[in-house]
């Protein structure tokens, strides 16, 4: 126990082993689970406090979360669907706000994968045009357009078109698990596969290039294949930025880039 | 008129917590429900058998250990942020099981009394 207690107080500095400023050269972005943004208990403000002195002691440009819930009274760890609802809208983008305002920067929320909507009163895209009109930007998870558009049988393109360019900041890509052909689960367990590095490259063309996450937390291959899984990456971004036909989505990031993620 | 937002989330987690006692949320195909029961199990499951290599071991042929799994889903609140501390809180349920003998759940823990 003694040696839980221990490591509860390392993170409470929040940083644990990086106690010291990262050095990177294109600035580091981070990505939260556990903030439980459309969730019903009080927003967990002490949390908040340490994102933010972490956020200020690396120098990291951008902090994301889930357009989900994780929690009740308790957290369960996992990413829960948000009834699509108009009271849901309200809640969470109030909440969104607020973790603005206690981080004194924007927040990018991601859309997640959902395997059923309860108590839907509008779809999904509806949903997120809605929390983004009222909360600013985007992180696009384009292998959860995918799942979705699989999970839901909607067309993941005309999903994407309807994306507002100037909200997206950033991207996750990733593999996930095929349970039957009308079942997808986002597992990040596998690679990213050809439909969905497809909807990547269409991602870009209709948006133009943002900086790309690959994800990957379960059966991580040799540093290799995932240099290979990027470098494809960067090829979709170096054709839409050759052809010169579109402004970049995010200017706030000097450089588009991929980069690989074990995290989730 | 419809569902409230709280109701509808607390429906849908209080049926994560306990499948086995609970009505399924309204309107939720069984199938896309039991996604969400296994992800959470297992999600917890997992490191949790990691962090308790020995009890995960000897208490996984009888069922006790997806029985304390579950129960601790069930009857735990956990208040940690950081899943990296997942075990404490494990811990904690631990304790609080064994100051209650009339849990059913205790019982299993008096076969383990190491843990």
């Amino acid at each position: 126990m003694q040696l839980f207690r221990s490591s509860a107080r390392k993170l409470d500095s929040y940083g644990g082993a990086f106690r010291r400023p990262f050095r990177c050269r294109r600035g580091a972005n981070t990505h939260g689970l556990s903030l439980n943004l459309g969730g019903q208990a009080p927003l967990d403000t002490r949390l908040i406090t340490q994102i933010r002195a972490f956020l200020e002691r690396h120098n990291a440009c951008y902090f994301s979360e889930h357009l989900s819930y994780c929690a009740d009274d308790g957290h369960l760890y996992d990413l829960l669907p948000l009834p699509f609802t108009t009271q849901a809208v309200e809640h969470v983008s109030d909440r969104i706000k607020t973790v603005q305002d206690l981080l004194g920067q924007p927040i990018a929320v991601e859309n997640v994968s959902y395997y059923c909507a309860p108590g839907q009163q509008m779809p999904e895209i509806d949903f997120l045009l809605s929390v983004l009109e009222k909360a600013d930007c985007l992180l696009l998870d384009v292998n959860n357009v995918y799942v979705n558009s699989i999970n839901h049988k909607y067309n993941p393109i005309e999903f994407l078109q309807q994306l507002p360019s100037q909200r997206i900041a950033y991207g996750h890509v990733a593999g996930h698990y095929q349970e039957h052909e009308e079942l997808l689960v986002d597992t990040h367990g596998s690679d990213v596969i050809d439909p969905v590095r497809k909807l990547l490259a269409k991602t870009y063309e209709i948006h133009g290039v943002f900086p790309t996450l690959l994800e990957r937390d379960f059966n991580i291959p040799s540093l290799g294949q995932l240099e290979q899984e990027l470098q494809r990456i960067l090829r979709a971004q170096q054709r839409i930025n050759k052809n010169g036909r579109k402004e970049r989505a995010s200017r706030a990031f000097a450089e588009a880039d991929a980069t690989v993620s074990s995290t989730g | 008129m419809d569902i409230t937002l709280p109701n509808l989330q607390s429906g849908f987690t209080e049926f994560l917590r306990d499948p086995s006692n609970t009505p399924m949320p309204e309107g939720v195909p069984a199938e896309r429900m039991r996604v969400y029961q296994d992800l959470v199990f297992r999600n917890i499951r997992t490191p949790l058998a990691s962090n308790f290599p020995v009890l995960a071991q000897i208490a996984s042929d009888t069922g006790d250990w997806d029985a304390l799994a579950r129960g601790f889903i069930r009857d735990h609140r956990a208040q940690t942020p950081h899943f990296p501390l997942l075990a404490a809180e494990f811990l904690e349920y631990l304790e609080e099981l064994s100051h209650n003998p009339d849990n059913p759940d205790a019982q299993i823990l008096l076969r383990y009394p190491f843990a």
